[in-house]
């Protein structure tokens, strides 16, 4: 009883959170029909600041840390991006129902990294007071980038034995780098990086970006809750495997990669909100640039199952439930 | 004075709108124009106002106007057998009638 208590407990707090209170109001309105929106403009603004407050965060730690630290975190991301993505096409290729391209969509995108979950694991850790290196926010092209790459190429291969689709032209694994590079969030996050480690942006990080960011990320977050309950809908119409697949995905990517960062932990003493953080890049799915990289990339793949997957499912189990679950697991562990 | 032409009307998702504006540039179009908006069709919902988070999933149509009848039809059959074999979209000719000539 005692447990069952503390597990209620830990809900009911997490709940309170704004962060996820703010998603489950956001899906709250949106299955109560409500007319609120947030404008588009306002939500890009919103990524951007998000992603600059972390690159820029990220950027004026990398000037003091030793960049070898870096180097094995980095390896390893790039490493559970492909594992995630060849683990998504083995599970889903032999589910009924399931068209190979759209299996390797929705592996693809569950490889690839959701930037708003990323910076709400993070506000997560603040909050908890586990400490973490700034520059883990580095490591999100690593993993984000050779996801979508491997689940494109594995794509074409495949179309590449169906005689009827061999003369169709495809994108190259340059347009895909280039296509990821130029998207909104790597963009800002990026620069944000460069400019904390090249210039002094103390004075507007400490005025504006961080003030800024617990606000604008529960904005974000009602956002996310509107996205995912209407996608809710586009997802009811294709196979119910992705569902499955959705709930039990970011635990396991999870999992996995926290496995991957006990031995970074134990190789160059990679901190445990570090490992924390790793594990959300693998446990979320791309919501905003993966989307429209994996569209041009797979066009055959059909946007209601990965996009339904990933975003009405997906991001709200990593927001609720993994997010939490790994900050315990490092603090039980560590 | 009133000269025939060919309206060539492409409706696709926005995340292809560069892709064909360059087969089009290649193909020898002197200007086009490019229309945003919403619907639903056999692949996707494209709803124009609930889903703020995707920018390349929304409908855009691309519309150009050429005098040259033959070059119209070339350009929407290699578009509609080498583009839209696979992609999503909506390729349509329709006769037009347009009063400066030269521009087109």
């Amino acid at each position: 009883m005692d447990l069952l208590a503390s597990v209620f407990d830990l809900i009911i707090t997490g709940l309170q959170k704004p962060t996820l209170g703010f998603l489950l109001g956001g899906m709250l309105i949106a299955a109560l029909g409500s007319r609120l929106t947030i404008p588009d403009q306002v939500y890009k603004f919103i990524v951007f600041v998000l992603l600059m407050k972390v690159g820029l965060s990220g950027g004026m730690e990398i000037r003091n840390a030793n960049l070898a630290d870096l180097l094995l975190p980095a390896v390893f991301a790039v490493l559970i991006g492909v594992i995630i993505v060849l683990l998504g096409q083995l599970v889903l290729t032999r589910l009924p129902g399931i068209k190979p391209a759209d299996a390797l969509a929705t592996a693809g995108l569950f490889g690839a990294v959701s930037a708003s979950t990323f910076a709400a694991a993070m506000l997560h850790l603040d909050d908890v007071g586990m400490e973490y290196e700034a520059w883990v926010s580095a490591l999100y092209p690593f993993m984000d980038i050779p996801a979508l790459i491997l689940a494109i190429v594995l794509a074409r291969m495949a179309n590449k034995k169906d005689p009827s689709k061999r003369n169709q032209k495809s994108v190259t694994v340059g347009y895909v780098i280039k296509d990821s590079l130029q998207g909104s969030a790597l963009s800002a996050l990026l620069l944000g990086l460069v400019l904390g480690l090249l210039t002094r942006p103390e004075s507007v990080y400490d005025s504006f970006y961080e003030p800024m960011f617990r606000g604008l990320l529960s904005i974000m977050m009602l956002i996310m809750g509107i996205e995912a309950w209407q996608r809710l809908a586009e997802l009811r119409r294709v196979a119910h495997w992705y569902a499955i697949y959705a709930v039990l995905a970011p635990i396991v990517h999870g999992l996995i990669a926290f496995g991957f960062g006990y031995v970074a932990h134990q190789v160059t003493g990679f901190s445990p909100g570090g490992v924390v953080l790793l594990s959300i890049l693998a446990a979320s799915s791309s919501d905003i640039s993966g989307p429209p990289t994996l569209r041009a990339g797979i066009p055959s793949a059909n946007p209601s199952a990965f996009i339904g997957a990933s975003t009405s499912i997906g991001t709200p189990i990593c927001i609720a439930i993994a997010i939490p679950l790994f900050t315990q697991l490092a603090i039980a562990v560590f | 004075m009133k000269h025939s032409a060919k309206l060539v009307s492409i409706v696709t998702e926005k995340v292809f709108e560069v892709e064909i504006i360059r087969l089009l540039e290649k193909a020898g179009v002197k200007g086009y124009t490019i229309f945003e908006g919403g619907g639903s069709g056999s692949f996707h919902h494209h709803h124009d106002n609930i889903s703020p988070m995707i920018d390349g999933f929304r409908i855009v149509k691309i519309e150009t106007i050429m005098s040259d009848a033959t070059l119209a039809e070339q350009i929407a059959m290699s578009l509609v057998e080498e583009f839209f074999s696979e992609k999503p979209g909506v390729v349509s000719l329709s006769d037009v009638e347009v009063f400066r000539n030269q521009k087109f």
